[in-house]
């Protein structure tokens, strides 16, 4: 995908192709799934290194450090990176805040390119990049390919955004008058990636930033350091500024609330948990402290309870596939995971029991053996927690189904299905983030939807139907940033998808779609009284 | 004809999906759906609903708007429901033998003492639990020992029950992979690989013991390469690798089919001993052409109709070339197509009935007729199922008879000139 550099509308504009999915691995193809055999062999081979802050280079072995291990096998170290302190999340501001002065000019050409030239690094390092996420996080082989192509998209799209923003648009023609709108970039972020989508998020979030030409803080989540050092080596390797981003792994408690509470700091974009994100938004909404340019712009996606409804004369075999695959794609472990099963009472019997014996038929293993539809949980605290939630909802509700766990140490955790007969249940209300959904029975579409929305969250939800009036309701009445119908309600897509919720799932940013780019940037309303003596000349 | 005829609304309906697109999408979701609503009120709703003009259409048949109006009159919306389940319900029994091997039994005889041979499908497809493939794997079992011991006192019928390389079963059965594992995955080749093969070897042995034929059908793009390493595997074990009745698809409308076929050929000779090859044109190009687009990949399958009836062409001569290390048999409607076909063979100085044509239940019965009259044997694809598991197949079909190219439509309902029909898809 290159850059047609020819013909510039102006020095800020450019000619570029239109935009397209980078696509899924497919793994039907022998020649595909030997990629992916040759990646995760070689990736293997690279396992136990040391990355630095910064530019994540490799480094030889230090005393503090983030270690990341495989979750299926824990005692298997993928790698490390320093774990950075609170004096080196201020060294990092201090060279993004001076880099912030050059970036800031630097036309949105040459951001643009840097962005496409990285996407075509991504390219080309597909399946080792996906490989580290099999390993590191316990995605499928098909979820972490699509979580690497997401991370391409970004760059692709988010760059034709930027192009399609450089140029300063006139808002009205008057005579005597030049009004422009333009946007310029804020000026130094921090990003706070969650370990779920550890590239694509991480890539999303900061690339984002870096093309409306803010200087970027790169803080992965511990969970998933390395492949977030991987993709600081990317932003190296194609030539961004190295006082452009900082690559700061570093533990939460320690550096969070500093680079978050700085006054040089501009825009905090964070996906993770509603808690969280909450307090983020709450510091920045102080009054801003000397030093401070002003008020912190935040951006973050928090969280979901998502559910499906499933109506009466819904395509069964369709809904049961679409719900397995989202309530237990990675585990659970999505905002956009289908947590919430509801389904009409007239055919709640027949249904529920397919659904458990579809859900029975999926495998749990090491991710990396394609056998295996699941993995493991991210880490221990998670499974701990995940277990205790579960031992607490059976003490008020029914197991319909508990799978087995492999034998290991590895952090797994039986897929579990509840039957909820209260909607004010605590994890009917709460998420769990894992692979536990609960099943519900409604008797009018009206009742539903209502359910659907009693939740705080509002991020992602689905309806099965082939009542055409229904669809329709489900479409003005379902409170949810991304609604589905007919399938499944995870695996949203750059462009075609624009994602992020509304309510305790977010506040404002739908990711990958055309209004993005405009909360890393600023407004500007230019206005230029050409009239001199009465005389203004042609319009230009 | 009156409308409440068997085939009227059959007719009708295809006349109506071909003349526009948004009628089409319309009429087919609403089969769709229509089989699992269980109220009267449910289906007048749905009624409504699908066969109503859509909010801003400008044009819409007026056969559709004087059902769905008749069907809001409250002493008509009975009678209409009925008549809408009942042309279902028809248009299902016309693609489907019977619910079940009794009632499907009778009629596979009868067809047979008319000279026209079957092999038996059980509707369902791609199954969601270990506890559904269990299921399909019993009743294929069933039907190969029941339908095997009952054809022992069939009397053999001339042209169906022999080729040219010697007398042939007269039970075949066609077999839907994918409704034998619920985790078949051609990700996870190696493992499901492993576990279909142990499905299908116990069902293949049964079959060998009761001299029935066994075909591997061809599904959906992604477990081609599967299905076809799957058959390969099994084919050349040295307890099959005697036994001449079994067989296998290959899909004219992928890309891939010829060189698949050469391979075909290749295995053919280290066996040593001949199988046989279904080529079909492909019954999945919507499908195909959907995943693919959603994608970003290239589309498996040949993007004209023409493309896929030219390779068809390529590929059943390449096969007849082939003979005796393949037999072939050519699924198609397209008498262009069977025409070549026959005449290559004629040309090549094939013996008398080296191949055999099939065709599918409730499809191009005259085609039928006039190649039983010259002796040519052929062979019925009989689905047997209940309607909910034979839905896809029965949307299938009806794709497959809408669709502005098919053949089957330009003879019989577009009445299109003979030359034209008999055109060649080189040209």
């Amino acid at each position: 995908m290159s850059l047609k550099m020819k013909a510039k509308i102006s020095e800020e504009q450019m000619m570029m192709s239109e935009f397209k999915n980078e696509p899924l691995a497919n793994f039907t193809l022998e020649v595909e799934r030997k990629k992916m055999m040759d990646a995760l062999a070689k990736v293997k081979s690279e396992f136990g290194r040391t990355y630095g802050l910064h530019t994540a280079d490799q480094v030889s072995s230090a005393s503090n450090v983030i270690t990341s291990r495989n979750p299926a096998f824990p005692d298997q170290i993928i790698g490390s990176t320093i774990s950075a302190t609170k004096e080196d999340a201020d060294r990092a501001l201090k060279i993004v805040t001076e880099g912030s002065k050059t970036w800031k000019k630097t036309p949105a050409s040459e951001r643009i390119s840097l962005l496409e030239k990285l996407a075509d690094w991504m390219v080309s390092h597909k399946y080792e990049l996906s490989a580290w996420m099999v390993y590191e996080v316990g995605k499928s082989w098909k979820e972490a390919d699509a979580d690497t192509c997401e991370g391409i998209d970004f760059c692709r799209y988010y760059a034709r955004e930027m192009n399609r923003l450089a140029e300063p648009r006139m808002t009205q023609m008057v005579l005597g008058e030049n009004d422009t709108l333009a946007y310029f970039p804020k000026g130094v972020s921090v990003v706070i990636a969650p370990w779920n989508f550890p590239f694509a998020i991480l890539a999303g979030m900061a690339v984002a930033s870096l093309v409306t030409g803010n200087t970027v803080i790169i803080k992965p989540a511990e969970q998933s350091v390395v492949i977030g050092a991987k993709l600081a080596q990317g932003l190296k390797a194609v030539g961004f500024p190295q006082d452009a981003f900082f690559f700061l792994p570093g533990v939460g408690e320690e550096i969070g609330p500093m680079i978050v509470n700085d006054p040089r700091v501009d825009i905090i974009a964070f996906t993770g948990s509603a808690d969280v994100g909450l307090s983020i938004i709450e510091s920045a909404a102080r009054k801003p402290k000397a030093g401070q340019r002003g008020v912190k712009k935040v951006i973050a996606e928090m969280g979901g309870k998502n559910a499906l409804i499933i109506d009466e004369d819904a395509d069964q075999d369709e809904a049961i596939l679409g719900a397995t695959h989202s309530a237990f794609g990675f585990q659970g472990q999505k905002c956009s995971a289908l947590s919430r099963l509801l389904v009409h009472e007239k055919i709640y019997d027949a249904f529920v029991k397919r659904f458990v014996e579809a859900a029975s038929g999926l495998k749990m293993g090491d991710p990396a053996n394609p056998e295996f539809q699941m993995g493991p949980v991210i880490d221990e605290e998670a499974q701990k927690r995940i277990l205790k939630t579960i031992q607490d909802a059976k003490t008020r509700m029914k197991v319909l189904f508990e799978s087995k766990t492999p034998a290991g140490n590895g952090y797994f955790v039986p897929q579990t299905i509840f039957e909820c007969t209260d909607a004010h249940e605590k994890w009917f209300q709460n998420e769990i983030f894992g692979p536990v959904i609960l099943v519900k029975k409604f008797s009018t579409l009206e009742e539903g939807i209502e359910l659907v929305n009693s939740v705080p969250y509002a991020l992602t939800g689905g309806i099965y139907s082939r009542s055409p009036s229904h669809i329709e309701k489900a479409k003005a009445e379902m409170e949810v940033g991304n609604l589905y119908i007919n399938r499944a309600i995870t695996g949203a897509t750059v462009q075609r998808h624009p994602f992020g919720g509304f309510k305790l799932s977010g506040i404002g940013s739908k990711a990958g779609g055309p209004d993005y780019l405009l909360q890393f940037l600023e407004a500007r309303t230019v206005s230029e009284n050409v009239v001199r003596r009465g005389f203004a000349g042609e319009k230009a | 004809m009156s409308i409440f005829a068997k085939n009227y609304w059959y007719t009708k309906m295809m006349e109506l999906a071909t003349s526009d697109a948004r009628v089409k999408t319309q009429l087919f979701h609403f089969v769709d759906v229509l089989p699992v609503l269980q109220t009267v009120e449910q289906k007048r709703d749905h009624l409504i609903e699908y066969l109503s003009a859509p909010y801003g259409q400008k044009s819409w048949p007026m056969v559709l708007k004087l059902i769905s109006s008749l069907v809001r009159v409250p002493l008509l919306d009975r009678a209409m429901v009925g008549i809408a389940d009942f042309q279902v319900k028809q248009m299902a029994k016309n693609f489907i033998v019977g619910n079940s091997l009794e009632e499907a039994l009778p009629k596979l005889l009868n067809a047979r003492s008319k000279k026209i041979a079957f092999t038996l499908d059980i509707l369902g497809e791609g199954v969601f639990s270990d506890y559904e493939a269990q299921f399909y794997f019993d009743k294929y079992k069933t039907l190969i020992e029941g339908l095997g011991e009952a054809s022992k006192s069939w009397k053999k019928i001339s042209p169906i029950d022999e080729s040219s390389l010697g007398d042939i079963p007269p039970v075949n059965i066609s077999i839907k992979i994918s409704a034998l594992d619920c985790r078949m995955d051609s990700m996870s080749f190696e493992a499901s690989l492993k576990r279909l093969i142990a499905r299908l070897e116990p069902i293949m042995e049964l079959a060998m013991k009761k001299n029935v034929f066994i075909n591997f059908d061809m599904e959906q793009f992604a477990l081609k390469d599967l299905t076809r390493e799957l058959f390969k595997q099994l084919l050349l074990m040295p307890k099959f690798k005697n036994y001449r009745f079994f067989g296998i698809v290959c899909q004219a409308y992928l890309k891939s089919s010829l060189s698949d076929i050469y391979e075909w050929i290749e295995i053919a000779k280290q066996r040593g001993t001949p199988f046989s090859i279904r080529l079909v044109k492909g019954a999945y190009w919507d499908y195909e052409t959907i995943v693919a687009n959603q994608n970003g990949w290239e589309s498996p399958v040949f993007a004209k109709k023409v493309e896929s009836d030219a390779n068809y062409e390529a590929c059943a001569k390449v096969l007849l070339d082939a003979f005796p290390a393949i037999e072939l048999a050519l699924g198609s409607h397209n008498i262009r197509s069977i025409s070549y076909a026959l005449a290559y063979a004629e040309e090549i100085q094939l013996p008398e009935n080296s191949l055999e044509v099939q065709m599918l239940y409730g499809m191009a019965d005259p085609f039928k007729e006039s190649l039983v009259k010259r002796g040519v044997r052929i062979r019925e694809y009989a689905p047997v199922g209940e309607m909910l598991p034979g839905l896809s197949y029965l949307v299938r079909r009806l794709l497959e008879n809408s669709a502005n190219d098919s053949f089957l439509k330009q003879s019989f309902l577009d009445n299109t000139g003979i030359h034209h029909l008999l055109r060649s898809p080189k040209s």
